[in-house]
């Protein structure tokens, strides 16, 4: 007789397991996957991942994910075991407008503009009561960093960063403005002078190579910022506003001193440098809520002075869209206002903050809306002189498209041997110095002090670009910038400058110098390799044959390191820049984060396109069609005439690297930055700095 | 021949006197000079027996000129040059109404930038100390509390008063901090930044105890002699 239970068993757990199969998810549990601020405990009390100064704001978050079937019914929070009780209207639960891939139901809840005052590790807790009364709770931490009473404040802070610039961008400027002589500096770039110095590492939030937002973010923060966003955390909603936000440090100190805020930049003013010390967002590249923001939330930042290029972002566009369309600018302002960069924001973040609603605007007249408000506004060198003249009590300066031309360009212009700002459609641009002094001097009226953020943009623009030549002056230039305010605070004794930088850009390397003439470096980019010669071998090794045995043509390299490299010298005109940097000899500079480029070792006439220009683009209606003539970038720059190096990275530009960089402090406080810190430690010295005083 | 009897009438009679003497306090408003004026100018001839620094944290040095970890303490800030001003809290409301009106005239001593040592030339027994603040935001930021100290002669602590935040930070002007009496001799007083203090009253401690204490001494001393 068959038996057939056995069979039947087994069919039993087979149809079970099928079952359990594809029903996985109505099993999955509710969980909190994600708490903020951002934290790992098991690393306490050495190091704690969200830190913040005495009754600095940030906000509380927490996602919760229910289990099939499920809904959030209410989700709390707790700080050393005691509930937060937001203020009205400061708190959320959003359920919609979430990103994709979370589970049905998924909650976020936020309580918005939190601060703690009493210094220590603090216990941070989210317990989520779901729809079938059932709970799950979450538990991280934070740092609140007590500030000791130690002395006579810093009343005015001054950070001068250099975007992109390593040890060996500051090592270049220097060989080139100041020459060596027996292996000693001549004399030394004014950041070299600041008595104090530090090593700061740089990472992000979410990878050890940082970009410039959450670069500048975590100086002025204290918090870890993650690529691409400044001045909050990740989370999951979609909307690029209304993300958890921390407190800035011009914002912090604004609501506890009066302090004013300055931003000058020679980049674009949405960029990320300069937005990362006003701007709440995690989409860097929204402009228009960006700049919209730097003046509906003024009261908030205490924005006092703004300049630097991005005239785009506050002209009016009518017609919403960026130009060209279909190959014609139909717009020909400039204008690159649209709705779909700008912000509105959500009410309990309004109720939280103090910050404005916001209103999606492409038609906005900024600049007029700036003037409105008290902003004296200058277009150019002539109207800003002008302006400073009277010395105006706010100060608003858009002095090209999107980012300014660089030193070596404007310097061409004032030199009169170049046009490439006229072809920019900006002739009177000023110098990074320039602004420098303009807005000290404004900044300088508040009794209470300010945060001056005064950037060096292009060295790192330049250096993604391996545009040798134009980062090196662009460096040249930000130290005159480092010496206007190292001059105000020789004058102010209770003022704090550091100078730094984001991170390194391109792995630059000062490799030696060229063992041939500038003439002979022109020849050669016209010279054709013979035999087996190639124009590797011919620029670089100095063999136009090298089928040449080395014995009877003995290779002298174009490249010289070591003893051959010696010590280029060069020569400053009047206006603090080298005559011309294709001297005989010159300096050359290697790249370990490189992307492909044709290399001649010689300066280019033409800066490669700037793809954030409005016209750069070509079309009908173009008011400045040169701009689509220059470069497209590196790998085709000088194809012709220049040696091929192939890139250790894919795509057009150098990359950042993760080095870490110097950081150069003066003034009161100066003391406390030195050893290798952490780039939110940094925040954290300026802040004993402003409110306990320094020794 | 010694009279005891006598001797001990003009000691009351003595130590009645001083008692109704009252005690010599010294008072501060700050009035008598422009504002940005030095403080010290302001108490001037009035008050030689005391000064205004700038004060820091500082710790003491060895032999050798090295910090001894943990000495910290806090003296008048020898890197510091600048005069401690006067100055009406008002000129500092740019861009918003940070300070209110100084409680009393137009002037009060300028403790925004840091803090502020009160110097005795002559340690003093206190008292009282009092001083009137214009409304402001100190305390809101320097941990949950803002803390008025009263130093010996080394630096060392006799009184740590700690100032309550929510009544200094939302408090409108004329807010009076009272203290006292402080044991011990006190060589400075230590003002914490942040706020603009006004109508500073500083009342010794009278030498009656002293006087007293030394005459019944003086009674006792005669008394063993007789038996």
């Amino acid at each position: 007789m068959f038996i057939a239970k056995p069979r039947s068993n087994c069919l039993q757990w087979l149809i079970a397991a099928a079952l359990c199969s594809t029903s996985g998810a109505a099993f999955a549990e509710s969980s909190i996957s994600r708490l903020t601020p951002p934290s790992d405990p098991s690393l306490a009390p050495s190091v704690v991942i969200s830190r913040f100064l005495p009754n600095q704001r940030f906000d509380l978050q927490a996602t919760v994910q229910p289990a099939a079937g499920l809904t959030v019914s209410s989700v709390s929070f707790t700080v050393d075991g005691t509930p937060v009780a937001p203020a009205p209207g400061a708190s959320s639960l959003v359920t919609t407008g979430l990103h994709s891939g979370l589970a049905s139901g998924t909650a976020v809840a936020s309580i918005r503009a939190y601060s703690n005052a009493t210094p220590g590790i603090h216990t941070l807790s989210a317990i989520a009561t779901l729809s079938d009364n059932s709970q799950v709770a979450k538990t991280g931490n934070f740092e609140v960093v007590g500030v000791t009473p130690q002395g006579r404040l810093a009343k005015n802070i001054i950070i001068l960063l250099g975007d992109g610039m390593g040890a060996a961008h500051r090592t270049a400027a220097r060989i080139v403005s100041q020459g060596y002589s027996q292996g000693k500096a001549k004399s030394r770039l004014a950041m070299d002078t600041f008595p104090f110095t530090g090593m700061v590492m740089t990472s992000s939030l979410n990878s050890m190579v940082t970009d410039s937002a959450p670069g500048m973010s975590n100086y002025v923060t204290g918090n870890k910022a993650q690529n691409n966003q400044e001045g909050v955390w990740p989370d999951d909603t979609a909307d690029t506003f209304d993300n958890p936000r921390f407190e800035y440090l011009s914002e912090y100190l604004h609501r506890q001193q009066g302090k004013s805020l300055g931003v000058v930049t020679t980049a674009d003013v949405f960029d990320a440098t300069p937005a990362a010390n006003a701007v709440h967002t995690s989409n860097r590249g929204n402009g228009t809520g960006i700049v919209d923001q730097y003046l509906d939330d003024r009261s908030l930042t205490g924005l006092t002075v703004l300049m630097g290029g991005g005239r785009k972002w506050f002209l009016p566009n009518s017609t919403n869209a960026v130009q060209p369309v279909a190959g014609v600018y139909n717009l020909v302002n400039g204008s690159q206002r649209t709705t779909g960069t700008d912000y509105v924001l959500p009410s309990d973040i309004i109720a939280g903050w103090g910050a404005a609603s916001g209103a999606k605007d492409s038609n906005r007249d900024l600049i007029a809306d700036f003037q409105s408000a008290g902003f004296a506004y200058a277009s150019d060198k002539s109207s800003l002189d002008s302006v400073i003249s009277t010395t105006p009590d706010k100060l608003l300066g858009l002095f090209a498209y999107s980012n300014m031309n660089v030193s070596m360009d404007k310097i061409g212009k004032r030199r009169e041997v170049s046009t490439v700002v006229d072809d920019y459609g900006f002739p009177d641009q000023p110098m990074l110095d320039e602004m420098a002094s303009a807005a000290l001097k404004v900044l300088a009226k508040n009794p209470n002090g300010f945060v001056a953020m005064i950037e060096g943009a292009s060295i790192d623009k330049q250096a993604h670009l391996m545009d040798t030549d134009r980062w090196i002056l662009e460096t040249i230039e930000f130290d005159h910038a480092v010496k206007v305010a190292q001059d105000f605070a020789n004058t102010h004794p209770d003022t704090l400058v550091i100078v730094t930088a984001d991170h390194e850009c391109s792995g630059a390397a000062i490799i030696g110098a060229s063992t041939v003439s500038a003439t002979t470096l022109v020849a050669n980019t016209t010279a054709t390799p013979v035999g087996t010669g190639t124009k590797t071998s011919l620029m670089r090794d100095g063999n136009p044959n090298a089928a040449t045995p080395p014995g009877s043509n003995p290779s002298n390299p174009v490249v010289g390191t070591y003893d051959s490299a010696k010590f280029p010298a060069y020569s400053n005109s009047d206006d603090g820049f080298p005559a011309t940097t294709d001297i005989n000899n010159k300096m050359l500079i290697g790249y370990g984060a490189n992307a492909d480029r044709y290399e001649t070792w010689l300066s280019n006439a033409q800066p490669t396109q700037d793809s954030q220009q409005p016209f750069v683009k070509p079309g009908v209606n173009n008011p400045f069609p040169n701009l689509s003539s220059y470069p497209a970038n590196p790998s085709v720059r000088n194809s012709t005439t220049g040696f091929f190096i192939t890139g250790q990275v894919p795509g057009d530009q150098a990359v950042h690297t993760a080095t870490d960089i110097p950081l150069s402090a003066l003034g009161r406080g100066a003391s406390l930055f030195t050893g290798v810190m952490d780039n939110t430690d940094v925040f954290f010295k300026l802040g004993q700095a402003a409110i306990g005083g320094a020794k | 021949m010694f009279n005891l009897l006598t001797f001990q009438r003009t000691l009351l009679t003595a130590v009645l006197f001083v008692c109704a003497l009252p005690a010599s306090a010294s008072f501060f408003d700050f009035d008598s000079v422009p504002a940005d004026a030095q403080a010290n100018h302001a108490i001037g001839a009035a008050y030689p027996e005391y000064s205004f620094a700038y004060a820091a944290f500082l710790p003491r040095q060895d032999s050798f000129g090295i910090d001894i970890p943990g000495s910290e303490r806090w003296v008048a800030d020898p890197s510091i040059t600048d005069p401690v001003l006067v100055a009406n809290p008002l000129s500092y409301n740019v861009g918003g109404d940070y300070y209110g009106a100084a409680p009393s005239g137009r002037n009060a001593l300028d403790a925004n930038s840091g803090p502020i040592l009160l110097q005795f030339s002559t340690p003093q027994v206190l008292e009282s100390f009092s001083t009137q603040l214009a409304a402001g935001i100190l305390g809101t930021i320097l941990n949950s509390s803002a803390h008025l100290k009263f130093l010996d002669s080394t630096g060392g602590e006799l009184l740590d008063y700690t100032f309550n935040q929510i009544a200094l930070s939302t408090a409108a002007s004329g807010l009076i901090l009272n203290v006292g009496p402080v044991n011990g001799l006190v060589s400075s007083v230590l003002l914490p930044q942040g706020a603009f203090y006004d109508n500073i009253a500083v009342v010794p401690e009278p030498p009656v105890a002293a006087l007293f204490g030394f005459g019944l001494f003086l009674i006792r001393l005669l008394r063993v002699r007789q038996s």
